[in-house]
């Protein structure tokens, strides 16, 4: 074995070693989910010696350089923070938005709508790039396959999903079987498989290339609003039900792995853990969980909000988590050692819909019913920022990969991007 | 509690339980939808704008709780009135007494409506509104223009009414609420 060349990813930190074994090139990705500003680099150089026979003391230099810069990106964002200003306006559909997402580059985005359609913007310009267009009604769920992004699966109202090409607008493959609306659709770690989840209380597995259907997932007694595949291995699938259970199916049986029981009210969102290892759930019984993936228990609750919990999410290294409540405040936790409350987000008027971390990490951000979106400190809580200028409630956001670019759907119909 | 996010949307989109019921209230732009809605759920009706898209209200009401959808009417919209029709228990249609001109219109628009398959067996409630205005058309000549005696699958009724004052509101929903359809 031959150590080619490393290289980085920023979010979660991690390096990735290209190497030659019997003549074919490999990649190996280490995981690095710990690294923050404290960490003393040449430390966790003599680690991974210890632990990675491809890595020896020769390459010493480029290794520390290597994390040096990984650091430096953890904390590049400071407290002070990056400011952000409106960039463009989209009128986007001429009747409500749903759900939005970037690409991994953040130069396009997407947003569904009650027109039926699905658009895909270039970010830079404000232009509509496609308008993919084919279902029966609401378009409700929208997602990109990561990395590459170049797919696109919708989840709608007319009780389907699609997989379209964004550069064609093609529509590449129709998935049926559900007999409710489909409201959350997600791609697989390879993107081979793709997920959805509907009010028939099922979710369904399918074959991303053929549309064909390959497993049907049974067990839930409510509607099934939110699912996630493990981001690793891509094969399980964790879904959250209004029936306040979370469910883990794996991608080769039909059969229900395990049910995380514990919540007296509805599921509102679930999310997995960078590393697979965790599962965060929301709840509108106003407590959030965090549940260990493998041996399906429950390892924290946080009751901390006064009202319904609407949104959960993990920083991208996975070592806290955020929620949003109908209490117009968010929270930050530690989900690494004591599940402590690390800030508290307040300052919203109404409810806060959504809510995510910036990738380095260092500032969350919320959404809420008051018009306004809301940057804060991650560690101290402090509101750094409000961007106000919507008309109307503010439902959905996302921050690209890069952290230096916003988007926001409002019920104004309109979709702001900020820079 | 005001509850507006997309988490909302599917909450109202749940196959209702016993004693909540989905109304939909449908009609041409400027009928007196929004106005109507506020009303029933007693807000300001001073500053109604065209509605680009829809609102929902939950109301209490002889003990039912009225999931009201307000779509909009504006021509072009009208098309996606469609995406709303699953699960209607009451169709509720408005028509401005006072747009002579549009009659035809709007009639033509409830046809459309009534053939629909989603919408099958629905009970009907028309209300005849802005009958405060000089021009407008009593309710039983608007019944006569819409067709509606004609109408064989399913109850309905006709209630004159003044959504910005509240003139016959409160009637046509008690008729709502009697005649509920027994829930599968």
């Amino acid at each position: 074995m031959k150590l080619l060349k490393f290289h980085l990813r920023y979010h979660p930190p991690g390096i990735i070693l290209e190497y030659l074994q019997k003549g074919v090139v490999k990649k190996k990705e280490i995981d690095l989910l710990d690294l923050n500003c404290n960490s003393n680099v040449t430390d966790i150089a003599k680690r991974l010696y210890e632990k990675e026979a491809l890595l020896t003391e020769e390459v010493h230099e480029q290794l520390v350089q290597c994390l040096e810069t990984l650091k430096k990106r953890t904390e590049h964002e400071g407290p002070a923070g990056k400011r952000f200003y409106i960039y463009k306006t989209l009128q986007t559909h001429i009747l409500p938005l749903t759900n939005v997402a970037f690409d991994k580059t953040g130069k396009r985005c997407i947003t569904g709508s009650y027109d039926r359609t699905c658009k895909v913007w270039d970010v830079d310009s404000g232009n509509e790039l496609k308008t993919l267009s084919g279902h029966q009604n609401v378009v409700y769920s929208v997602a990109f396959n990561f990395p590459t992004c170049d797919r696109v699966i919708t989840g709608s109202f007319d009780k389907s999903a699609r997989i379209w090409d964004p550069a064609t607008g093609e529509c590449m493959a129709k998935l049926w079987g559900h007999r409710g609306e489909v409201v959350a659709a997600q791609f697989s770690a390879k993107s081979d498989l793709a997920a959805t989840g509907s009010m028939d209380h099922t979710a369904k597995l399918y074959d991303v290339r053929t549309g064909d259907e390959m497993m049907s997932y049974v067990g839930h007694t409510a509607e099934v609003i939110a699912l996630q595949f493990d981001p690793n291995e891509g094969r399980r699938l964790i879904t959250g039900s209004f029936d306040g259970t979370i469910s883990v199916w794996d991608t080769r049986s039909k059969d229900r792995v395990s049910v995380l029981e514990g919540h007296s009210g509805e599921i509102s969102s679930v999310q997995v853990s960078w590393d697979s290892a965790l599962v965060g759930s929301a709840s509108l019984d106003g407590s959030a969980r965090l549940w260990d993936a493998r041996s399906a228990t429950c390892l924290a609750t946080v009751a901390d909000h006064s009202d319904e919990v609407l949104d959960i999410c993990f920083d991208w290294a996975g070592q806290r988590m955020a929620t949003a409540s109908s209490d117009c405040s968010a929270r930050v936790y530690d989900v690494r050692a004591d599940f402590r409350e690390l800030a508290v987000m307040k300052g919203h008027r109404e409810e806060v819909s959504k809510i995510c971390f910036s990738p380095a990490g260092g500032t969350l951000l919320s959404v809420s019913a008051d018009r306004s979106a809301r940057l804060w400190n991650a560690h101290t809580g402090n509101c750094i920022q409000v961007l106000s200028g919507h008309q109307g409630e503010i439902f959905s956001c996302a921050y690209s990969y890069g952290g230096d670019a916003i988007v926001t759907a409002s019920k104004d119909n309109t979709c702001r991007i900020w820079r | 509690m005001s509850f507006q996010g997309l988490l909302n949307i599917l909450k109202k989109l749940r196959s209702n339980p016993e004693k909540e019921l989905r109304l939909l209230l449908l009609g041409l732009d400027n009928a007196g939808k929004t106005t109507l809605l506020k009303q029933l759920a007693s807000e300001d009706v001073n500053h109604v704008t065209p509605t680009a898209g829809f609102n929902i209200k939950s109301v209490l009401s002889n003990g039912f709780k009225l999931n009201v959808w307000d779509i909009g009417g504006q021509r072009k919209i009208r098309p996606y009135w469609r995406n709303y029709f699953e699960n209607t228990d009451i169709l509720i249609y408005v028509v401005d007494c006072s747009d002579h001109q549009r009659l035809e219109e709007t009639s033509l628009e409830l046809a459309e409506l009534l053939q629909d398959d989603k919408l099958r067996t629905v009970p009907l409630l028309v209300y005849a509104n802005k009958q405060d205005l000089p021009s407008a058309l009593p309710a039983s000549e608007v019944a006569q223009h819409l067709g509606l005696h004609l109408i064989r699958d399913r109850t309905w009724q006709i209630q004159a009414c003044v959504a910005t004052d509240g003139t016959g509101v409160k009637e046509g929903m008690e008729w709502v609420c009697k005649n509920i359809p027994v829930k599968k």
